[in-house]
């Protein structure tokens, strides 16, 4: 009662002090801090974003609890009030804190209990890639269909983030044709091998003739033969040298072939190129010696896709002398890769019409037409009820539950008018399988709930769950049990969640959650200068981005600490990135468990390869990007961002200042070193690694050697020497002093604690499709505290999740 | 040195007359000429590039001096600008010539591993016109199936490369088994998205509202798509319209490389006035062969890496002049004046260009630039920086702004180009 009096007496004084006050709904514990140690600045006259005089108590509507959620963030950090004001008094803190964290979490809690914590999401577009991909048995890229998901820093699939528009539905209507194209395979069965004879085709002839001014030259025959000094794509491509691939499909391609007069590693690759999809990929590399070597890899091809065998990492000749320069080829005396031959198997099919194509129609037999171009259907019924059997079999799988009669029966309908106008079986079928396809069943993941109760019913959890490790639709066993009712049950999750995590298909999870999280998709946003970085090339791109995936992969298969992320005394490598990391005895292309040097920097994320080119900006690197980095993706405490027309930095590469000089600013003016003293130190500490992570004591700067490729045709791009020292040391916003990346690196062992937050409340968000919120805050922090004794082991954290109550209520 | 190759040769072997004069063939009563006339875009690929010192004068500005190459142009004088110093920023790629595939979207290392090609600039504004013309746009190809023009997804658009073909679907109806065909196609789509529409506000009465939002978006997208799928069937009721000029021949013959330019180019001042498209690109690229051209003993593209061979320069510099004397020829076309003394060229943005600045060196940068047309004010050679070049993208910026696309970026662009 007193308490009450109080506050009322408190009140009046303020409403005669201030007229212009906005009454506070009610007397509460919050406002004696405020008055105390927050009103100075925070009043009407504030140049801040916060003003407590417009900040009423409606917790309710989403901007004022916002604002109230960053009050008491900044509080629980010590940020608030800043250091120059004298402390608050501890009682009305403790008081204001109890308050607002239980009424937030009051406030929060019931409004998950009400409406849900996440709103239905639709798959995102690699999802949706993964789900055609496992429902008709295909494979290729069929993202391309959909538009790009919005670039706004969270992952693809949260709610909150994603579009919707004409464009995706056309997209998603595509992208399904294309599927059911792929699928749906009736024609002759295709030759299942084929030898690829460069020696002797004819195409081959053309360029072993010509001399090197009209394009040929650059290869020879020697016996059985092919010897090339360049890897390009015109001449040993695929489709040109008498092999067309008729049908998608998986193949495998074998290789025999090693290294011509070699004096160094040297890689022989596999590519494929579609310049109708317009796009490439890297199939392949094998390090190969003068010893012949057959080597082999399964691939997805697809019939406008060429494959060509091509060859990295090659030397000129001793005397400088490079293929152009020095003809006959035959007579050249540079490093080259002898090819002797290419063996191509497939598609893989058990029986032809293949199995995925059987699959979709239960109950039809096939064989061939008349003519034999084709096989056509051998149907026991009319089209109609052979339709309806394929939608039976089909919507369940899409729809990840089971279907009732009349949603058969509306679905199959959509076949009547094309079976009318006797447009034939198949084009007929594929009209209500398209339907199905595009179905908001298929597309979006709803929150289906327990009849009175906010938990998920098993067939949601079933896809929320392979949606999360899988991203793609559950499969027999986890749709079987969810049926039975038994997937709820925790040791039922947690063994299906192992069976999962041993499945390939896990590898989606751990490729797309990285990708987004350490942002390894922006690998190739921006291209180091070739003259500067010339050691930069596809092979050593693929070998980086392995490196982080097997880490984090080698964490969930062992169960090891995420404590690894921040440094370890092992790391993944291949011969071509422990060349790069100048560690030595690493023979060979396969990536493997290597246990790092006594004192080597490497070890942990940050000393990645690929964290280095994605944290560089082209040929250059700052310490400002590179500290956001850390504090951001490492440590989720993200930096405020900058104020408006701040301005950026334009680094100097011709070396003249250091970027350390160039940053100076960023300490010594007050405005900018509020924010720059916590963000640039963890970006000093990262100037060791160049843009490509290559360890650095000096930058490379140019030797200006002209560029200008008037005399000849390019082949061999360097041009730098030694700069200046690179500076690594510094000083961290709490005022520990490092001198390297190893220093530095013990520093933030510290922060696993806060490592391990960031990287669960991640998990969830992937997992779950909304972001933490202030009531999930408790559940977390339960996690974290039951795994701090062993060290936060990433398997059981995963595990955490999946039998957290984020994951299992709506 | 004057080009040997004369402009009647080059007819001779495009196998037909130049269709001259351009509104003569066009049946009035289907009223081609409109009270304001629509901007277009035009973007020409020559693949292999122009040999650099005989396109580039010594002197910038309007008072620049004719080089051979602008010699062949010399009519058209004032009515375009050739520009030095733009490209697109790394185009390092696997292969050299991998940059034909981005001279008009600029995505960078093409062919290398992780390369994904982007919308190229002409489909930007196809996109932005839609269907208010029958085709949102045309692509062609002097050789292949292999178009300059990649949709939103980076997939390229196959250009083709037939002009009977070309013909056959801009200007002659098809037949009834075509046309049901098309119809039952669309109808397809349309029933599949009402069916989809109806299921997605089925699935809405069960949803919770915290789902609701979603569903109602996709009800909503779902229903735009119908309109726009019902924009393009209304196309199929419209007849198309008629032109009184014969039906070009395909020239079979890949050496003919002259000649299937010509047919090509022939056919875009059609389709503009017809307003059948508003967006065409052209990618002018070799065959392996010799091309059949008085003096040329060797391919274009072994050609184009002469190695500072001057009998090979005098060879490269005969086809070369053969395509920029049919350029000409083309915007003679262009600028024909109609009966209401209107040009098409004045709407029209021609971009002659190439992905190449210096062939011989597979140098993707210092493009070969002209604009011609649109409307702008032109008669100058405007230099960028040799050494730091500026994005070719800020020049497509500017022509889509031109074509009425409010954007102030594409691709790699750091700002507009200002054009006169």
């Amino acid at each position: 009662m007193s308490v009450v009096q109080l506050s009322t007496a408190r009140r009046v004084v303020l409403i005669g002090a201030l007229l212009a006050w906005v009454q506070p709904a009610e007397a509460d514990e919050i406002q004696p801090l405020i008055e105390s140690s927050c009103i100075g600045c925070h009043d009407e006259n504030t140049e801040t974003r916060l003003d407590f005089t417009k900040l009423d108590r409606d917790f309710e509507d989403a901007d004022t609890f916002r604002a109230w959620v960053n009050i008491v963030d900044r509080i629980r950090k010590g940020e608030m009030p800043p250091a120059s004001e004298p402390r608050p008094d501890k009682q009305e803190q403790t008081a204001a804190m109890t308050f607002l964290n239980k009424k937030l979490f009051e406030v929060n809690r019931h409004q998950q209990q009400e409406h849900g914590r996440v709103p239905s999401r639709r798959l995102s577009r690699l999802e949706y890639e993964h789900t055609l991909h496992d429902l008709l048995g295909i494979g290729g890229d069929i993202a391309r269909y959909l538009p790009p998901e919005s670039k706004s820093g969270a992952f693809d699939v949260v709610t909150a983030k994603q579009d919707m528009s004409s464009v995706h539905v056309k997209g998603f209507l595509k992208a399904a044709d294309v599927a059911l194209d792929e699928a749906i395979q009736l024609g002759v069965k295709p030759k299942m091998v084929r030898e690829l004879d460069y020696a002797n085709s004819r195409f081959m002839q053309m360029w072993f003739e010509r001399p090197v001014r009209m394009g040929g030259g650059t290869v020879f025959r020697a016996g059985d033969d092919l010897i090339m000094f360049r890897g390009q794509n015109y001449n040993l491509r695929s489709d040109h040298n008498g092999l067309r691939i008729a049908v998608a499909g998986r193949y495998r391609i074998t290789v025999t072939g090693s290294a011509y007069q070699p004096r160094s590693s040297v890689t022989m690759s596999l590519r494929r190129q579609n310049d109708i999809q317009g796009d490439s990929e890297l199939f392949a590399a094998w390090d190969v010696d003068e010893k012949l070597r057959t080597v082999s890899t399964v691939k997805y091809l697809r019939p406008d896709d060429y494959f060509y065998v091509s060859a990295d990492e090659l030397e000129p000749a001793p005397d400088g002398k490079v293929i152009y320069n020095s003809q006959p080829a035959s007579e050249f005396k540079g490093e080259g890769v002898r090819v002797r031959s290419v063996l191509v198997e497939g598609p893989f099919e058990s029986t032809w019409p293949p199995q995925r194509t059987r699959a979709l129609f239960p109950g039809v037999k096939w064989e061939p037409a008349a003519n034999g171009r084709y096989y056509k259907p051998v149907t026991t019924k009319s089209h109609y009820e052979h339709i309806r059997d394929a939608v039976a079999a089909f919507a369940p799988r899409a729809f990840r539950r089971p279907v009732t009669d009349k949603e058969i029966d509306d679905v199959t309908r959509l076949a009547i008018p094309s079976l009318n106008a006797r447009l034939g079986f198949i084009a007929s079928a594929r009209v209500p399988l398209r339907a199905i396809l595009i179905s908001p069943e298929t597309l979006f993941l709803t929150n289906v709930t327990q009849p009175e109760e906010s938990t998920l019913t098993d067939h949601a959890l079933a896809s929320r769950l392979s949606y999360f490790l899988w991203r793609s639709p559950p499969d027999k066993e986890l749709l079987q049990l969810a049926s039975d009712g038994k997937l709820s049950d925790t040791k039922t999750l947690d063994t299906q969640v192992n069976r999962m995590l041993s499945d390939a298909r896990s590898d989606r999870f751990i490729n797309e959650f990285l990708d987004q999280w350490l942002d390894l998709k922006l690998i190739d946003a921006t291209t180091p200068d070739k003259y500067l970085y010339p050691e930069y090339d596809d092979v050593l791109r693929r070998a980086m981005l392995v490196e982080t995936r097997l880490l984090f992969r080698h964490l969930i298969d062992e169960d090891l600490s995420i404590a690894n992320l921040i440094d370890s005394d092992f790391t993944f490598l291949n011969r071509k990135l422990a060349e790069h990391y100048g560690i030595p005895n690493v023979e060979g292309e396969e990536m493997r468990k290597v246990t790092l040097p006594t004192r080597s920097v490497r070890g942990g994320i940050l000393t990645h390869a690929s964290i280095a080119k994605v944290t560089a900006n082209g040929s250059v690197t700052t310490p400002v990007k590179r500290g956001s980095f850390v504090l951001t993706n490492l440590l989720g405490l993200p930096p405020n961002p900058p104020p408006p027309g701040a301005g950026s930095i334009e680094p100097d590469t011709r070396g003249a200042t250091t970027i350390r000089e160039t940053l100076a600013k960023h300490q010594t003016v007050e405005a900018c070193a509020v924010c720059h003293r916590r963000i640039d130190p963890p970006g000093f500490a990262l100037e060791c690694f160049d843009p490509v992570g290559t360890f650095r004591t000096r930058y490379r700067i140019s030797k200006g050697v002209k560029r200008t490729a008037d005399v000849g045709l390019r082949f061999l791009h360097k041009d730098y020497k030694p700069g200046r020292q690179v500076d690594c040391s510094g000083q961290t916003g709490d005022g520990f002093t490092f001198t390297d990346i190893r220093d530095f690196k013990q520093h933030l062992m510290k922060s696993k604690e806060q490592v391990t937050r960031n990287l669960v409340s991640l998990l969830i968000t992937f997992a779950t499709g909304a972001e933490i919120q202030f009531a999930d805050r408790q559940e977390v922090e339960a996690i974290l505290h039951r795994h701090e004794y062993a060290n936060y082991p990433l398997r059981r954290l995963i595990h955490e999740v999946v039998n957290s109550r984020m994951f299992q209520c709506r | 040195m004057h080009t040997p190759i004369s402009r009647c040769t080059a007819l001779r072997a495009s196998g037909v007359a130049l269709s001259l004069p351009l509104l003569d063939v066009m049946n009035p009563a289907l009223g081609f000429e409109r009270a304001e006339q629509p901007k277009r875009m035009v973007l020409i690929c020559n693949a292999l590039g122009l040999y650099p010192p005989s396109l580039f004068p010594k002197t910038s500005g309007t008072d620049y001096e004719n080089t051979e190459y602008l010699e062949l142009l010399k009519e058209h004088r004032s009515d375009f600008t050739l520009f030095s110093g733009l490209s697109h920023p790394d185009q390092n790629g696997k292969e050299p010539h991998d940059t034909e595939m981005t001279f008009l979207t600029a995505a960078i290392n093409p062919g290398l591993a992780g390369f994904r090609n982007t919308i190229s600039v002409d489909q930007v504004a196809a996109m932005h016109l839609g269907h208010t013309t029958r085709f949102p746009s045309i692509t062609l190809g002097s050789n292949t199936r292999e178009s300059q023009s990649y949709n939103s997804n980076g997939v390229m658009l196959p250009a083709d490369n037939r002009p009977s073909r070309v013909f056959a679907k801009l200007f002659l109806a098809g037949g009834p088994e075509e046309q049901r065909r098309q119809r039952q196609r669309l109808a397809e789509g349309r029933s599949i998205l009402d069916a989809v529409g109806d299921q997605t506000k089925t699935l809405n009465q069960r949803a919770s509202d915290g789902d609701r939002k979603q569903l109602d978006e996709y009800f909503a997208a779902i229903r735009t798509a119908e309109k726009e799928l019902a924009a393009s069937d209304a196309w199929l009721d419209r007849p198309k319209p008629e032109v009184n000029v014969e039906i070009p021949k395909d020239i079979a013959e890949p050496s003919e490389l002259l000649g299937r330019i010509r047919e090509l180019m022939n056919l875009i001042p059609l389709m503009l006035q017809t307003d059948s498209t508003r967006v065409v690109s052209l990618m002018i690229q070799a065959d392996h062969g010799v091309p059949n051209i008085a003096g040329v003993q060797s391919g274009h593209h072994p050609l184009s890496h002469h190695g500072q061979d001057p009998a090979r320069i005098s060879q490269l510099k005969i086809i070369e002049s053969g395509i920029l004397s049919t350029f000409s020829d083309f915007l003679t076309q262009l600028g024909q004046r109609s009966a209401q003394g209107t040009r098409l060229l004045d709407h029209t943005a021609v971009l002659f260009g190439s992905n190449l600045g210096n062939a011989n060196a597979h140098d993707p940068t210092n493009l070969p630039v002209i604009l011609a047309g649109g409307g702008y004010k032109h008669g100058r050679y405007v230099t960028h920086d040799e050494d730091r070049n500026t994005p070719l993208c800020n020049l497509f910026v500017s022509l889509l702004n031109n074509m009425g696309v409010e954007t102030d970026s594409f691709a790699t662009s750091t700002g507009t180009l200002q054009i006169s």
